[in-house]
């Protein structure tokens, strides 16, 4: 109980600043992956069985005629589990012709993505994160920094990245011209000193300004006995984000939010509000 | 300082009920809560419990009983001043009846005056209607209802206000209630209005933030072992 992270009441007077609403277009890539983080809900692992074939992606497909496309969006995202057949290079097509298609700023893919075309294709990260950049993403999206404690990785993810091969790939990201996404995942239990070891790796990134909290959905994940985080926890752990990184913008996705959690929210200093408007699967 | 603890009183609604039929389901209730529990009787048969409320309009009720008021149906100030009782108010923050609370606060017949949101008011104006009851009448016993509030709400002011109290938290519920008291360090306790001690009620098992394989395991409270 003593580790429990408590929240600092505030008034509605001492709201922040700013709410601005994104709009944004979720695409997935695909659903299955190899690496089985028990967090995760992507992580759906399909055995290569007769009976089970993993099916092949339409990404590229989509990324060329899906009429979602063509509407307007402040941000759009690409992310999904790691493909088990197809090469880098399909994934490079496909956000070139989504950039191409529209020109709202792309956050594609994430450092664990980035890792994995590292080991299966023998590139140089630094090579994949200006391919990347050629493609037209504009920023490297946040999934790998749920929460950078390596214990905990342990648990979790031991296939995932460590938080220091994570801080790596974004450094270089940084230095490619990719901006930097991090994001903080509130367990249910999290822990003050949890955070702050978190934030440790962040403050050596340079040009990060948006941190995304990520309340964990336990919903169809291996984790789904521990149940969500409790209000409280979320919004304690926003302050302890605004107490430490007081330039850093906090972004919360706010799809199905009660319109009081969303007004506490902006109390507590989010400010970049996420809304799905349309998602391609 | 320890926390002024949550209190959680359970609610049992009468209304049409056969009085046989309705002293058993009383009975059931209140067994079913440690013998703590709250009824309000919306009828004019009221049975002997130890924590009760009548809502009978225009009919005034018995002396010495607790009078529930509600927003709809308001009542003029001298019929409460000659009422022989204590009253229960039932308070919306659009109208709240300054000239009753002016007149009757501090005294001995408000007993707690419950709030009832609103639709669309909103959290911010909710908190500072409470906030301004608070400052006008200070030790006024206040509940807020948790129906009408909503959860995330009702967290929010719980937090906020250490003095307030949730009302009509579900039985079905009172888990949501119980991570609530966990959260902010508060004890919960079961109570109602007869005088009778209350009974704390044990959070529930927390998952330990040690070996994620220990976690797919039914938590067991040592409670109970």
């Amino acid at each position: 109980m003593e580790d429990m992270l408590r929240y600092q009441p505030i008034w509605p007077e001492s709201a922040q600043a700013g709410w601005n609403l994104i709009q944004m277009l979720k695409i997935t890539t695909t659903r299955s992956c190899w690496m089985r983080c028990r967090f995760c809900d992507f992580s759906h692992f399909v055995p290569m069985i007769d009976d089970h074939p993993v099916p092949s992606l339409s990404l590229l497909q989509a990324s060329q005629s899906h009429p979602a496309l063509a509407e307007a969006y402040d941000l759009i995202k690409i992310r999904g589990g790691l493909s088990f057949f197809e090469p880098w290079s399909y994934f490079r097509s496909a956000i070139r012709h989504v950039h191409k298609r529209n020109s709202a700023p792309i956050q594609a893919l994430s450092a664990v993505e980035v890792q994995h075309f590292h080991r299966v294709e023998q590139k140089p990260v630094q090579e994949v994160l200006e391919e990347l950049l050629w493609a037209g993403a504009t920023s490297l999206g946040p999934g790998g920094s749920e929460l950078l404690v390596d214990s905990w990785r342990e648990e979790m993810a031991s296939l995932r990245l460590s938080s220091r091969q994570w801080l790596s790939i974004h450094k270089i990201a940084e230095r490619v011209g990719l901006k930097s996404q991090a994001s903080l995942m509130v367990f249910p239990g999290i822990t003050e000193e949890q955070i702050r070891v978190h934030f440790e790796i962040f403050r050596e990134l340079k040009s990060l300004s948006v941190i995304e909290v990520k309340p964990f959905r336990c919903l169809g994940t291996q984790l789904e006995i521990m149940g969500n985080p409790h209000l409280l926890e979320v919004l304690a752990t926003i302050q302890l984000i605004k107490k430490s990184f007081p330039h850093v913008m906090v972004a919360m996705n706010i799809d199905n939010l009660s319109r009081d959690m969303c007004e506490l929210l902006q109390w507590h200093g989010v400010s970049r509000a996420m809304v799905t408007k349309d998602v391609i699967e | 300082m320890t926390n002024p603890e949550i209190l959680w009183v359970p609610c049992l609604k009468m209304n049409s009920q056969d009085p046989a039929y309705g002293d058993r389901l009383i009975r059931m209730f209140l067994l079913s809560h440690y013998e703590r529990g709250h009824v309000l009787f919306e009828t004019g048969t009221i049975c002997s419990t130890p924590s009760y409320s009548s809502l009978m309009p225009p009919t005034i009720p018995a002396s010495g009983s607790v009078w529930r008021i509600l927003p709809e149906s308001p009542v003029e100030l001298t019929t409460l001043q000659n009422f022989d009782g204590f009253i229960e108010l039932f308070v919306s923050p659009h109208h709240i009846p300054i000239t009753v609370l002016e007149t009757l606060w501090p005294g001995p017949k408000i007993k707690r005056v419950i709030l009832t949101r609103p639709k669309h008011l909103s959290l911010a104006n909710f908190v500072s209607a409470i906030e301004g009851i608070r400052i006008q009448f200070p030790g006024l016993g206040l509940w807020v209802d948790q129906l009408t509030t909503g959860w995330d709400a009702l967290t929010y002011l719980l937090a906020i206000f250490p003095d307030l109290q949730p009302w009509q938290v579900q039985d079905n519920e009172l888990d949501k209630l119980l991570s609530i008291g966990q959260q902010l360090g508060r004890d919960v306790l079961l109570t109602d209005f007869s005088g009778r001690p209350p009974i704390k009620i044990p959070f529930l098992p927390r998952y330990a933030p040690g070996p994620a394989r220990k976690w797919r395991r039914v938590p067991i409270y040592p409670r109970f072992v």
